[in-house]
């Protein structure tokens, strides 16, 4: 079931109500089971795997819990984790580790294994896999309660809001807050308006913009070899807008929701093309992913305690691990190394920037100066997505390759642009959905708030307008529908 | 309580002026017979007044194309009417003669059987003319059910909600979709008439907009 269906527009509805309704003790179960429905909609026998995870990293915890003995937590840790990764390789990454191994083979011409694990990808394996992995490791540090009721642990594994795309929530968070239900109210007419208001932005983001985008971006990325420069830089920039129209959506579908019900999930986005160099964009993009691999890879592995060069290694290892964790291809791991070496470059060149600036005389506390910073990190978050969109590192290159020698800067003013899948209307809702995007992120940037708490903030007449107006604005413009194929969301695969 | 009160009143008048602009949008954007001049069979027979018809045509485009009502009335004073939609399967037929009853009460009723052997001739757009055509009722919600009883395929969430296939008429809107027009009485059935042995239809001079809109 994905969020900008018509069967979550009756279920959502549905579940709320019914939870509203149900006494406080019940009110965990029925979310629980709303939630495996919602799950189950997709494939009903991949439940199995939530309800194995849910149970391996529950008794896991308690045992931990249980003994004393350090050793023995470690062990116990280790295997939770262990276990739940296996799950995770065999179902996402087995089949790219055979074809590699295949690879080294042939290379050696040595007979190949054949044997792929031919299943699907379990929708949203490496969220809930994380979460359940981040509670084990936080009871294991100490720093949360192993849960004793199997229920309220289940519902904080498969909390239907974020199972499939997250935000990855931490126990300190959500659990505790799943632990309340039983004991207040956590449902407010506010929090519902609020909530409301972000489910229809992120509705608004993820059909308007990010479905639109993928028009112009899925032909030219698919038949990059027909165009130039400047197709080719359109469609960079229009995935970037895209994926990040696509995801954020997702998410503030998912806290919105959450919300609606009296839950608060983690904000994942703040406004990560305002980001002002590459470690700032990734405090801003994904946070909930960011801070998961800060606290169990990056830190575990020494962080910047252990030297300068050791922590250049890290952040290497960690974007590593996080493009792997984005799919079993080599394409994502570029993508991941590319971020790593960004990181890496940046703090290396750090100090020589520096000295240039003192030795130009660069002001850098004007907006000219953030501002050419906010470029650059764009123009390098840009580059660095079209070898996460583009089929392989082969394509890639050769996209990119294209993209600086196949300069045709007379397709801006012949406007062969709209033969790329969208007709000049149909970009021109698409441009002035973009500006409208930026207006908002930029006052979500100086406020500091979210679209559905900036909305509910308004007068009534403000307020209703702009539900209302989103509302014909989603059903009449909006991508989806009959012959429309591309309505998944992007982060679902991963 | 006042303040639950307050709250429970803004609730129901949001919710409530939520789908009045849906139904409004759903009014505007709704299927009509774009390629027929917006004058589809359904469309007449809610524009028909109740208890009017005598005699009624089911069928497909054989119907409209061969059977004319005037011609009836004229001849033999029988207010007759084509109940024909083009690729008309069984299904449909069924379905669209029980809207009909729900206004009308004809002492006969004639069945097309071509469409016990068609399946809309397997065109996209026919499905839509049968299947979406109708007001929203238990009828049209039953009339879908049946239709897709057998096809795994189709999200038929699409022709009961509607809007994800008209939606995209906002690209060929007019006039006529903003304007309650009342079809023309006189055309049922008499305006394309296929002669035999032709194979293209020969149109009798089809009524401007602005008749239409008279």
């Amino acid at each position: 079931m994905l969020f900008n269906s018509f069967e979550f527009v009756l279920f959502f509805p549905i579940v709320v109500i019914i939870y509203l309704i149900l006494p406080k003790r019940l009110k965990p179960i029925g979310l629980l089971l709303a939630s495996y429905y919602f799950y189950m909609c997709w494939n009903a026998k991949y439940i199995i795997l939530i309800l194995f995870t849910t149970l391996i990293t529950y008794v896991s915890a308690l045992l931990i819990e249980h003994f004393d003995s350090k050793k023995n937590k470690k062990a116990l840790m280790i295997t939770g984790i262990t276990v739940n990764l296996l799950v995770l390789f065999l179902f996402k990454y087995f089949d790219f580790f055979i074809n590699n191994i295949n690879f080294i083979l042939a290379k050696a011409k040595i007979s190949q294994v054949n044997n792929p694990f031919d299943f699907l990808l379990p929708v949203g394996i490496s969220f809930y896999t994380f979460q359940a992995i981040g509670y084990v490791i936080d009871v294991y540090r100490g720093e949360t309660k192993a849960e004793r009721n199997i229920i309220n642990y289940a519902l904080f594994v498969s909390f239907f809001p974020q199972l499939v795309a997250g935000p990855i929530e931490r126990s300190k968070n959500l659990l505790s807050q799943i632990r309340s239900i039983r004991e207040k109210n956590l449902f407010s007419y506010d929090s519902m308006v609020s909530g409301f208001g972000l489910m229809l932005w992120g509705l608004f983001l993820k059909t308007m913009i990010a479905d639109r985008a993928a028009v112009v971006v899925d032909k030219v990325f698919s038949q990059y070899y027909l165009y130039g420069t400047v197709e080719l830089i359109l469609a960079a920039l229009l995935f970037t807008l895209q994926i990040y129209a696509d995801f954020s959506g997702y998410s503030a579908i998912a806290i919105g929701a959450a919300r609606v019900m009296g839950i608060k999930l983690c904000t994942n986005f703040d406004t990560p093309y305002f980001a002002v160099s590459i470690a700032d964009f990734w405090s801003r993009w994904h946070i909930s992913l960011s801070t998961w691999f800060k606290d169990y890879v990056y830190i575990p592995l020494g962080g910047n305690r252990k030297g300068k060069v050791r922590k250049y290694f890290n952040l290497i290892i960690t974007f590593l691990v996080s493009g792997l964790w984005h799919g079993a291809s080599w394409n994502f791991v570029a993508w991941g190394l590319l971020h790593g070496f960004y990181r890496v470059i940046g703090e290396v060149t750090g100090g020589i920037r520096n000295k240039c600036y003192d030795l130009l005389k660069v002001k850098r506390n004007v907006f000219s100066f953030n501002l050419l910073k906010r470029i650059i990190t764009f123009a390098l978050v840009s580059f660095a997505w079209i070898f996460f969109r583009a089929k392989s590192i082969k394509v890639a290159f050769e996209y990119i390759k294209r993209m600086f020698t196949h300069f045709n800067p007379w397709a801006v003013f012949n406007e062969s642009i709209y033969s790329l899948g969208l007709n000049r209307s149909e970009f021109s809702i698409l441009m002035l959905c973009i500006i409208l995007l930026f207006a908002v992120s930029l006052l979500n940037f100086k406020k500091k708030q979210d679209v559905g708490t900036l909305i509910a903030s308004q007068n009534l007449w403000f307020r209703w307008a702009v539900y209302i107006g989103l509302v014909v604005i989603i059903l009449v413009y909006g991508e989806y529908g009959i012959d429309f194929s591309s309505s998944k969301f992007i982060y679902f695969d991963f | 309580m006042n303040n639950i009160v307050k709250k429970a009143i803004a609730f129901c008048a949001f919710t409530g002026l939520l789908i009045t602009v849906i139904c409004v949008t759903y009014n505007i954007l709704r299927w009509k017979d774009t390629t027929g001049e917006y004058r589809s069979s359904v469309e007449q027979l809610y524009n028909t007044e109740d208890n009017l018809i005598d005699v009624v045509f089911v069928g497909s485009s054989h119907v409209y194309c061969d059977i004319y009502p005037c011609f009836l009335w004229e001849k033999a004073g029988i207010s007759s009417f084509d109940m024909s939609v083009a690729g008309q399967d069984k299904v449909s037929s069924y379905y669209e003669l029980k809207e009909l009853l729900k206004t009308q009460s004809p002492k006969v009723v004639f069945v097309d059987l071509y469409g016990l052997f068609s399946d809309g001739n397997g065109i996209e757009g026919n499905r839509y003319r049968n299947l979406i055509s109708m007001k929203p009722s238990s009828n049209s919600y039953n009339h879908v059910k049946e239709f897709f009883k057998e096809d795994k395929e189709t999200d038929i969430n699409d022709y009961l909600f509607r809007f994800p296939i008209v939606h995209t008429r906002y690209k060929e809107l007019t006039r006529l979709d903003f304007e309650d027009y009342i079809p023309n009485s006189f055309l049922r059935g008499e305006e394309i008439i296929f002669t035999v042995g032709s194979a293209a239809a020969s149109p009798t001079a089809h009524d401007t907009e602005s008749s239409m809109l008279s």
